[in-house]
């Protein structure tokens, strides 16, 4: 029990990881919003679909349109058809300060069961009137916005519930990632002290990496399937998980095709230093300098700060952990299957030439 | 250096004794290339860059790779007693280089005959060539010696090798887009430089594993 306290550990971290990962919901959100524009000075009736909200059952039930900061303008009239769907009102006016004349305005639906929802770039406002100001704005809407604490995963348009494979696909990927740290320097100690058993440690870390990694790249095509429409695509992080995959089932061909265990242990661990070097590359340079499908891309491969908020985080960095422990367990495993049955083979040796 | 330099003349010689394996190379270059073309007819710029990046690659695989080969068996115990490892391997690095730098050109202008556009920057196009041989040259010339050491067939060997050039080959596609004038990067000195320390990563690397290897 002493030394098998961590493997207690990662068992329970990974079943918070799915029961609170699972079950917490999202904070509520607009889906869509139509007509997306309008002519200033002119009213507008916007349909509205909004998740996870009680619209109908709300009593202090607020929409607005914001331009900026200070230009902010509130619903005329609204007509609620059920939980997640109104139609509202709005008297666009002429006068918005704008530096073109095509304005943008998100929108705001607040209550005080859910809290605040909005939607960016809702409407987009044309012909605008550049030369006057106007006096219909009603202000500073902070205070009337009813603020919600509840431990709720941030909605995010596009990927909706999906956002919850963050703490799978993501945290396989970094569990692989360090399970491979593990794997690079125990061949390097083998380098060095020519000792089997690192050999054996590395060999199982790394057959266990590859199979995380195959678990990284079928969560990712499930989630792709439900959120790009396909299973796989021409995505540069797609493509070098791919090729990772290929370096490392090289390295499981290059251990199985080579008989002489010292040979055999000698040059997987080169070649396995090998692979890491090119991995950083691979993995951390190149999907930097080119743009990604990935949510918080752009330049930023993984986790960008507005997308990662602190609720995912308490539900994220757990499940590193977790699935580094848990992989960790299974490496043990099969180093262990490992020294046994090499140790089978030199009293098989023995007893036949004895 | 003059050791080095004195491998580099060595294996010239041996390998122009044996003219014919030269001549085979080149004309390897030359069969690929006319099949390239015979199969699409046309070459416009893009179809060009990949077809060159492929054969090129095969290129590399058929030269590099087998650069400790069977073919140069009797010349390792040579060398063996004679030089120090690190010495060999800069001098076998920078002959795959010379070679592969010399086919990858040839290579250049024998697919634009059959090209319908042209290369528009040479000097970049010349550049990441270069840089290319070298990468390909550093990575395979270390990866051949493992195939010889583990004494397994060939194929798992150039398994172990593409993987490991891929990052190399991407930035060079992407330079080469540029040198056709395919796209407009004025950031392209980036990708030089990325492929500079990506190479300088690997020479360190085999320059320490060498040794080790060579010697067992």
């Amino acid at each position: 029990m002493k030394n098998n306290w961590w493997k207690i550990l990662g068992v329970i971290i990974l079943f918070y990881v799915i029961i609170v990962g699972m079950i917490v919901p999202l904070k509520p959100g607009i889906v869509d919003s139509s007509p997306k524009t309008v002519s200033a000075g002119h009213d507008i009736e916007l349909t509205i679909e909004t998740y996870n909200t009680h619209l109908n059952k709300a009593k202090d039930l607020n929409i607005f349109l914001k331009f900026s900061d200070d230009q902010i303008i509130s619903a005329k009239s609204g007509d609620i058809h059920d939980y997640n769907h109104l139609t509202a009102t709005f008297d666009i006016p002429i006068e918005i300060k704008s530096e073109t004349s095509i304005a943008n305005a998100t929108l705001i639906i607040d209550n005080e069961i859910d809290g605040p929802a909005l939607l960016p770039k809702a409407v987009f406002v044309k012909d605008i009137d550049k030369t006057r100001s106007a006096d219909v704005w009603i202000g500073d809407i902070r205070p009337k916005l009813h603020v919600k604490d509840d431990f709720a995963f941030p909605y995010r348009s596009v990927i909706h519930e999906t956002v919850r494979n963050t703490f799978f696909h993501v945290a396989i990927w970094m569990a692989m990632f360090a399970l491979l740290i593990v794997s690079v320097i125990n061949s390097i100690l083998f380098m060095i002290k020519k000792d089997m058993k690192y050999d054996h440690i590395s060999n199982g870390f790394t057959s266990v990496a590859i199979v995380f990694g195959l678990a990284g790249i079928a969560t990712g095509m499930i989630w792709a399937k439900y959120t790009w429409g396909a299973y796989w695509t021409a995505d540069i992080k797609l493509n070098m998980a791919a090729v990772t995959l290929l370096l490392y089932l090289a390295y499981w061909l290059l251990r199985s095709s080579i008989d002489d265990l010292d040979t055999k242990a000698r040059l997987a661990a080169m070649y396995n230093i090998f692979a890491f070097v090119a991995l950083i590359p691979l993995l951390i340079i190149i999907p930097r300098l080119t743009d990604s499908l990935h949510p918080g891309s752009g330049g930023n491969p993984a986790m960008g700060g507005e997308d990662l908020d602190n609720t995912l985080r308490m539900v994220f960095y757990p499940a590193i952990i977790g699935l580094t422990l848990l992989g960790t367990w299974m490496a043990n495993l099969y180093i262990r299957y490992q020294k046994i049955s090499s140790e089978l083979l030199e009293r098989e040796i023995d007893s036949e030439y004895s | 250096m003059g050791r080095i330099l004195s491998i580099i003349k060595k294996e010239f010689l041996l390998d122009f004794r044996q003219i014919h394996l030269v001549f085979a190379l080149f004309l390897y270059v030359l069969t690929n290339s006319y099949i390239a073309y015979k199969t699409f007819n046309v070459l416009p710029k893009v179809t060009w860059g990949a077809i060159f990046l492929i054969i090129f690659l095969f290129v590399g695989l058929n030269t590099v790779l087998k650069s400790f080969g069977n073919r140069y068996g009797h010349r390792q115990l040579h060398y063996y007693s004679y030089y120090s490892p690190v010495d060999l391997y800069l001098a076998k690095v920078l002959y795959n280089f010379f070679l592969l730098f010399l086919l990858g050109f040839s290579l250049a202008v024998v697919l634009l005959l059959f090209s319908s556009g042209g290369i528009q920057d040479w000097p970049l196009f010349l550049s990441s060539l270069g840089m290319g041989s070298l990468g390909i040259s550093v990575v395979f010339s270390f990866v051949s010696l493992l195939s010889i050491k583990s004494n397994s067939n060939s194929t798992v060997f150039s398994v172990l090798a593409l993987p490991l050039v891929l990052p190399n080959l991407l930035l060079m596609l992407k330079i080469n887009a540029v040198a056709l004038g395919l796209i407009v990067d004025t950031g392209v000195y980036k990708d030089i430089m990325l492929l500079l320390a990506i190479i300088l990563v690997f020479f360190s690397l085999s320059i320490l594993l060498f040794p080790s290897l060579w010697k067992s």
